[in-house]
Parts: C-alpha cells; structure tokens; sequence
C-alpha cells in the first residue's frame, strides 16, 4: 500500500463530512466583512494577534468544553470554575497567612493528591499480585502523599504564593470539582445538564465565601504603595503581557495559553487512544460499553478537564484584570458552548473537533472586534451574537441549502 | 377506504403505483438506474434483493422520504411527487418500518390516531370516538387486546399489528413492508400473514421487502427482484424456482452451507452451571434461571428460542453486560469468571457480537477503521500516540480476510451496506483473537452474500479452535451451523439437542412449549 492512500483530497474530505465547511466558509466570511468594513486597521498585525489575546482567556473554557460535549455531556459549571480560579489566585497571591482561599485549598489539595496518588498506587501494586496487601498500601501511600501536600502548602500559604505555585495550584481545584461532577454524571447516572447546573450554583456560591463580606474584589497590587503592604510577584503580571519580537511587544501569552491547549487536545482526540475513546462514547455510548471502553472513567476525565482549564482560565482572568472577583466567568458558560456550537460541533455527542472550536472562538472574537471597531454598543452585539449563533446552526444543518433545494423540486413536481 | 378507489374489482388491469425510470442519486452517486415497478391492488409484491440492491432508496421514493428523483411516479394513473412522508399517506400510501414508529407510553387508540384525533366540543379529544374507531381497523386485524393498553406493554408482533392499523386508519391503500417479521416470533408471523391475506382480500396492496426466502414463498403474489440499483427480473411467484431467485439476487449460483464435520478437540472450554439474570426493576422475577451447560474448544453451541425467552439475555449476561443481576458460575478455562464489566472478560478472551447493530454494535459518525480498531484498543498503551498506518493495514487484512467491500477504510461506517457493517464489527471482535465468541443474530438483516460469508468465518473459527455460542432468529440457520442447539422458554431451559436429534420441529416445540 502506497503511503498516503489514506488520505483523502480537501474536496473529499468536505464531501465526506469530516470537515465541515459551514464554520469554516462563516469564518472567512466574517473575516472578509472586517477587512471590507475597517481596512488595515483590522487588518493590522496587531489587531489581529489583539483579537486572538482578548479572546484567549474566554475560550480556554471553550477548548475543555469541546471534550465533554464530544462525549454527549455539557458543562455548565465552566462559568463559575472561573470565578472561583479568579478568587483563590488573587487571595493565595496578596494574603499572607491563614485566610479563607488557605483554609479552603490546603485540605482540598492535600486531598486530590492524596487520591490520586492512592489510586496510582493501587493500580501499580494490584497489577504486581500483592493479594490483600495491595489496598493497605495503597492507602499508605496516600495518606502520606497527602500530608506532604499539605505541609509543603503551609509555608507557601504564610509567605504567599509564587506564580508557578498559583498555576499549578488552582487549576487543580477546578480539577477535583470536575471530577465531583464526572463522578455523579458516570456512576450516579444524573444527566450532565443536572449535575453540572447544580455544581455552577454551588461553586460560584463557593466563590463568594470564600471572597467574603458578601463576594468581594480582591485587586492585585505590584507596588506596595497605598496598600496594606503585600504585593503580588512581578512575574504574574506577565501572564497579562505581550512577548516582543523585532523590537515590538507581539504576542499575548494569553494566546499562547489557549493555543497550547488546542494543541494538546487536537493531538489527544486525533492520535491517542483517549480520543478515539471520546469519540467512541459520543457516538454510542452502550456500543462503547461493549467494545470494553470504560465509559465512567473517560467521563470523569472530560469533566475533570473541563474544571481544570477553567480554573485556569480563572488564573490568567485574575492576571489580566489585575482583581480576583466572584463576578469574574459570568455567562462564560454560554460562550463557550457558543463557541463550540458555532465551529460544528454536534450538542449530540461524537461528531466534531476542537479546530472545529478554534474556528468558533475565532468568528466570536472577530465579531466583536469588528463590531467594536464600529462603535456598535455591546447590547447590540449580543443580539448579533445570537443570531450568528442560530444562522451558524442552521448552515450546518445544510437548512438553507435544502430548503432551496425542497422549494425547486416542489415546483418541478407541480408540472411534472 | 372503499369509496376512493373504484376501479379495481378483483385483479384491476392498471396498477395502483406505477413507478417508470425512476433515478436517485445520492451526493453524486447514481444508486437507482432507471427502475420499473408496478404495484396493483390485491396483490403482494416482493421487492427482493441484497443489501445495498436499492430497496430501501426505492419504496423512500415511493413513501415520500426522498423527493429529489428523476423519472415518473403514477399513482392511480396520475404523475405524483411527494414532499413528505405526510403527502405520500394523504394518497394512501404508507410505509411501515423496520424499526416501528410507536409511541411507547401512548395507547394502542392514541397511537392510531396521533395527529388525526377526533375533535369534540369545546376543542378537546374525544376518546369515546377514538376507541371505538380504534377498534374496528384493530378487529380487522385479529387484535384481540383493549385499545386503551398503552403500547409499551405489547409484545413486538402486536405493535407490528398496532403499526399496521396505523396506516389502515389512515385509509391506506398500498402498505410498504420494510422487513416486518424481522422481530417476530413463528406464531406472531403467522399472524401477519393471515392479517395480510385478509387485506388483499379488501383490495390493498402490499409491497413486502424482505430477506426471508421462505417467507416470501408465502405471502408473494409477484417477485421483483432488485440488482445494484436495477430492476433484474419480475415474476409471478409461483413461476421462479428459489434457487433461480437466489441467482438474480446475488448475480452468481448459490452454494448451499453446512457444518457436517465432527469438533476436533475433545478439551472443555467454558463451564456455565446455575446461571440466572434478575429483572432489573421487578423483584422476585427473573429474565434467566438456572442455566447450565458445557462448550468444548471449537463448538458451536446455538441458542433457540422465541423472541423474549431470553436468549439475548444469555449471552449479554456472560459478557457481564446484564440487565439485572447476575448469579450461578461461569468457568472459563477452569478459571471462574468475575462477570462484571466487559473490558475485563475481553482481557479473557470473550468477545459479544451484539443483536441490535445500529443500538449497540456501530459508532456511526467514526470511520470503518475507528470502528474496527475499537475493541483492539483496550490493549494499547493509553500514552503512546496510536499508529494510524499500522491501523489502516490491519482494517485492509481484515477486509480481504473477511469480503467486506469498501471505497475507502476511512469512510463513515455508517456508509456501507448492512452486511458490509456486520462484518467489519465480527472483525473488530476477532482482532482481540477471542476463545469465546458470542454471536447475537449474527446475521439479522443481512444479504445473502454477506450471510454465506460470516457462515464460512464461523467453520474456519471452529476448525481453528474458536467455541462460539450463537443465537438466530432463523432455525434453520441454527441447524445448519450449529454443533448443539440450546432451547431457551421463559428464561429456562427447555432442551439441550445434539445435531443427531436436530430437528426444525423438535426445537420449536421445546421452544413454544
């Protein structure tokens, strides 16, 4: 066999359906409508890489978003994960000593360490026959695991988070209230749109207590200067920052983020086994069953994700408006099934991509910018927003193309 | 329904549907070449052929499903296009489907006018009118029940009967067939076709797809026999020998199939003693009790029994995917079996070809490829990138090995025949190389070509040393292939025969009890 016979030609492709050329051609189209209306100054460099930075931090949910919707599921919690990323960040980063964010994230990491380093334990020493012995162990293991979490936290919650402290902190307790909802959604059998409904009220109520006096604002301040005296590390101001090329402050490290994250999920859904996994449970959940896929695990995983790069997005949010707050992510839920939505990715389960996302997040953010460039109000864009949404939809569902089509071979078959 | 068609007293001379020249593509691909099918009143028309022969494209023509054909559509005479499936009833034809279009927590009356309820005062529905209409179309019908039993509740031969009363209350005049004794037992099919012959006998006409030889032989008046998209030969069904029919249909002489040598291993596979199924919601029942049987390397043990008896169950059951709860021992090998989930008896060496294709065997919107490599998966490192190349060789062995024929390993799965479909999934199951395999129906509505396929797959497993439990719809199937026939009533076993006691009669008798 030849090596590329695999491959199909683009125009195979399209009429084949694996890519979908609706949000592809709305894309250029709405590309094309910026650079009619605004000329260079939308299609600048700058403004470019601008829409891209801007729109970066919104759709790091939109990327998560893409897999659980991939399995059928939605995730409505997104929004709030946000919110609550935002809060600990700003409160780990300008608090010194015990406060609410410390109380809450010391035993909530000390305990998702502690699992998961049980369960990696159980399965390495259950694979190895220790019989009985294996469970012991296990929880050995974690115990210990969990209190070194915990105590290499208390220095860190004392003096102040560092920025890599906070990246990799937050994230992951978006991750074990991801997994909460996976649990309930694989083994309890509580539709996705429930669980998750649920888990965006009582995380965003989270938010708020943790903020306190009724959800407060926690700015992030860089000199000390008519502040208490804490000041949040240099180094988190560049999460907000452009990298220069040429002399000239180029690309935002917000899009660096995102586009990282597209990456790393299109290589997962086109080229490892969790993908086809994904797909698989998307497209025939019972088939998937039966063909030995574990269904609940993968389940657990997608949420697990999906709360993990929220509260990422939470992070980067704290960063770029320089303020953790329980407002922060609000509707961001919407926007990202929006985004997803609009790319082609079928509500259904099993049929899309995360590229199919990019292009979402893309239309979305080149709407409002052009929109913006018109000095159109954002009431006004909203509404524009949803009717993208519904033309975008309909396109895809070839509505237009078929009604036409309908409408000829009526009249035909009146004067056959 | 008498009223509107006048002009057929007995054998009309113009026929009700005339279909001429009728062309239908799909994105391109030309799938009907010009068919000619005429359709009278009083008569059962067969509509023959393979998978993929263009049946099912044919009577969507005629129902109303695709309105984007070329060609000419006389009904009563007069040319018609129908938009919809709603325009092609208004005319009085109705197409009842493979997978029946009920509303399951409606009643029998509900379901029979929904959309065309009986108004009374004040807007509402009136019932009283609805149920006694409801009752004469189901009497014509042999249906015995009330009208006001919610159809969930009916065996599948009744909403056959409810979905056939359907069209009747909408005054059909020519009923499209698709498959309609697919899930029915002996005794429900019977049934049918006394019902079938009583509406020839009130002048409607029936076209009736199937892939049952013998029941065509039945119920036929006249056989139309379709070939990749063309009308191959027409004949009255008395005058076309079975063989011959099978040649139309297939393009090449049929060679008959049997499984006559003697098993070549004398070791005990799988041990099964005391096994039951709970019901899932209903305590104290049981979908399966007590079964108990041996499987030596290399047997086919065939399961038979009427739809309900649990044979479904059986197998489902050992491949720990059970309704209910499981009990009684399962040896494997000698080793006893922890029934729970699939992945672990697949690691086993137990495989499940499930009954239900479309429900629960295909991942419709990934490739053939995807779909094959599925099962296979479970033993590839979840961190190491899959070999796509490596994937599409496998898939192209599996379909030289196994006859499927397809463009392209990356198509939709969803884009090949039935047959075609069934295969890639037996594949899939033997790239995992199982021991045991369980076959639920293996072929169900497949091909005849496609058949004889997967019946030489199952010699050549069985003299490779494969034991296969397998269940059929058809008992002929069972004695043709099978080593051992086990009978399955209510969930019990009601007979264990030897192929030197097979017969068609004894088994069904042990079956409807």
């Amino acid at each position: 066999m030849d090596n590329g016979s695999h491959k199909l030609s683009l125009g195979g492709r399209l009429t084949a359906g694996r890519i979908n050329a609706a949000p592809f051609l709305g894309l250029l189209a709405i590309f094309a409508a910026g650079a009619a209306l605004n000329g260079n100054m939308f299609l600048s460099l700058y403004n470019q890489l601008n829409v891209l930075g801007r729109n970066s931090i919104i759709a790091l949910p939109a990327v998560g978003m893409t897999l659980v919707i991939l399995t059928g599921g939605i995730d409505l919690s997104v929004g709030s994960m946000v919110s609550l990323g935002s809060v600990i960040t700003a409160m780990l980063l300008m608090e010194r000593g015990w406060s609410r964010s410390g109380f809450l994230m010391l035993p909530f990491l000390a305990l998702i360490t502690g699992s998961a380093v049980f369960g990696l334990t159980r399965r390495i020493t259950s694979a190895n026959h220790l019989g009985k012995l294996h469970l012991p162990l296990s929880f050995l293991t974690g115990a210990a695991a969990a209190a070194a979490a915990g105590l290499i936290m208390v220095p860190l919650i004392r003096s102040g988070f560092s920025v890599p402290a906070v990246l990799l902190c937050v994230p992951l307790a978006g991750l074990g209230l991801g997994a909460f909802s996976g649990f309930f959604i694989a083994k309890k059998n509580i539709q996705p749109f429930v669980v998750t409904l649920a888990m965006m009220s009582a995380v965003l109520g989270l938010s708020k207590t943790v903020a306190g006096s009724g959800g407060r604002i926690h700015p992030i301040y860089y000199d000390a200067a008519g502040t208490a005296g804490a000041v949040a590390p240099a180094g988190f101001a560049w999460l907000n920052s452009k990298i220069a090329f040429f002399g000239t402050e180029l690309v935002p490290v917000t899009a660096l983020f995102f586009l990282a994250a597209v990456i790393a999920v299109h290589l997962l859904l086109t080229r490892f086994r969790f993908g086809r996994y994904v797909y698989a449970i998307g497209g025939n959940e019972e088939a998937a069953r039966l063909s030995g896929v574990k269904v609940d695990r993968i389940k657990i995983a997608v949420y697990a994700f999906s709360g993990w790069i929220s509260a990422l997005a939470g992070v980067l949010y704290c960063s770029a408006y320089a303020q953790g707050k329980p407002d922060a992510g609000a509707n961001w839920e919407l926007d990202a099934i929006a985004a997803v939505v609009i790319g082609g990715t079928s509500l259904s389960g099993g049929k899309g991509s995360v590229r199919s996302t990019l292009i979402g997040v893309l239309i979305l953010g080149y709407l409002g910018n052009i929109l913006n460039l018109q000095e159109v109000p954002g009431e006004v864009q909203d509404i524009l927003k949803g009717v993208i949404i519904l033309i975008a939809v309909l396109l895809q569902k070839g509505g237009i193309v078929q009604s036409v089509k309908k409408y000829i071979h009526r009249r035909k078959g009146e004067q056959p | 329904m008498k009223g509107k068609n006048n002009h057929n007293g007995g054998r009309a001379p113009h026929p009700v549907v005339s279909m001429k020249q009728i062309r239908k593509s799909f994105s391109g691909v030309e799938v009907l070449h010009g068919v000619d099918l005429e359709v009278h009143s009083g008569l059962v028309t067969a509509l023959m052929g393979e998978n993929g022969a263009g049946k099912s494209t044919l009577m969507n023509v005629l129902s109303g499903v695709h309105s984007d054909w070329r060609g000419t559509l006389l009904v009563r005479g007069e040319a018609s296009r129908f938009n919809s499936t709603a325009a092609a009833e208004a005319t009085g034809i109705a197409m009842i489907h493979q997978e029946l279009n009920l509303v399951p927590g409606l009643t029998v009356a509900e379901n029979l006018f929904l959309g065309r309820e009986p108004i009374g005062r004040f807007g509402s529905i009136d019932f009283a009118t609805m149920n006694r209409k409801a009752r004469q179309v189901m009497r014509r019908l042999q249906y015995t029940l009330p009208v006001t039993t919610p159809v969930e509740s009916l065996r599948m031969g009744q909403r056959q009967l409810v979905e056939i009363g359907k069209a009747l209350a909408a005054e059909a005049e020519v009923l499209l067939m698709d498959e309609p004794t697919s899930a029915l037992s002996e005794r429900e099919i019977d049934t049918l076709f006394a019902v079938i012959r009583q509406l020839k006998e009130e002048s409607v006409a029936v076209v009736y797809v199937s892939h049952r030889l013998e029941e065509i032989y039945r119920i036929a008046d006249t056989i139309a026999v379709l070939r990749d998209g063309r009308l191959v030969h027409t004949a009255a069904a008395g005058s076309l020998k079975r063989s011959e029919l099978v040649r139309h249909m297939i393009g090449r002489p049929q060679e008959r199939f049997y499984n006559h040598d003697e098993i070549r291993y004398k070791k005990t596979v799988c041990r099964v003693s005391g096994f039951g199924c709970s019901h899932p919601r209903v305590a104290r029942k049981s979908l399966l009790r007590d079964i108990s049987f041996e499987l030596r390397k290399g047997e086919i043990l065939g399961v038979a029994g009427l739809l309900g008896s649990g044979r479904t169950v059986l197998l489902e059951s050992l491949f720990g995917a059970a309704p209910g709860a499981v009990s009684g021992r399962v040896e494997l090998d000698g080793e006893e079996l922890n029934i729970k989930a699939p992945a672990a008896l697949m690691s086993r060496g137990m495989a499940l070809l499930t009954e239900d294709r479309q429900k629960t065997g295909l991942i419709p919107g990934l490739s053939v490829r995807e779909n094959y490599m599925l099962s296979a998966l479970i033993r590839k490192s979840a961190w190491v990138p899959l070999k796509i190349r490596e994937e599409l060789a496998a898939v192209k062995r599996a379909a030289g090995d196994l006859n499927i024929s397809m463009a392209d390993p990356q198509q939709p799965i969803a884009t090949l025949s039935g047959g075609n479909q069934q295969k890639v999934l037996l594949a899939k199951w033997l790239a995992i190389s199982p021991r045991l395999l369980l076959l639920d129906d293996p072929t169900r509505g497949i091909d005849v070509g496609s058949k004889h396929d997967i019946y030489l797959l199952l010699s050549r497993l069985r003299r490779e040393g494969v034991s296969i439990i397998m269940t059929s719809s058809e008992i002929s199937e069972l004695l043709a292939v099978c080593d051992r026939i086990l009978v399955l009533r209510d969930g019990c076993a009601a007979g264990i025969f030897n192929r030197t006691e097979f017969t068609r009669d004894a088994i069904l008798k042990a079956a409807s009890g």
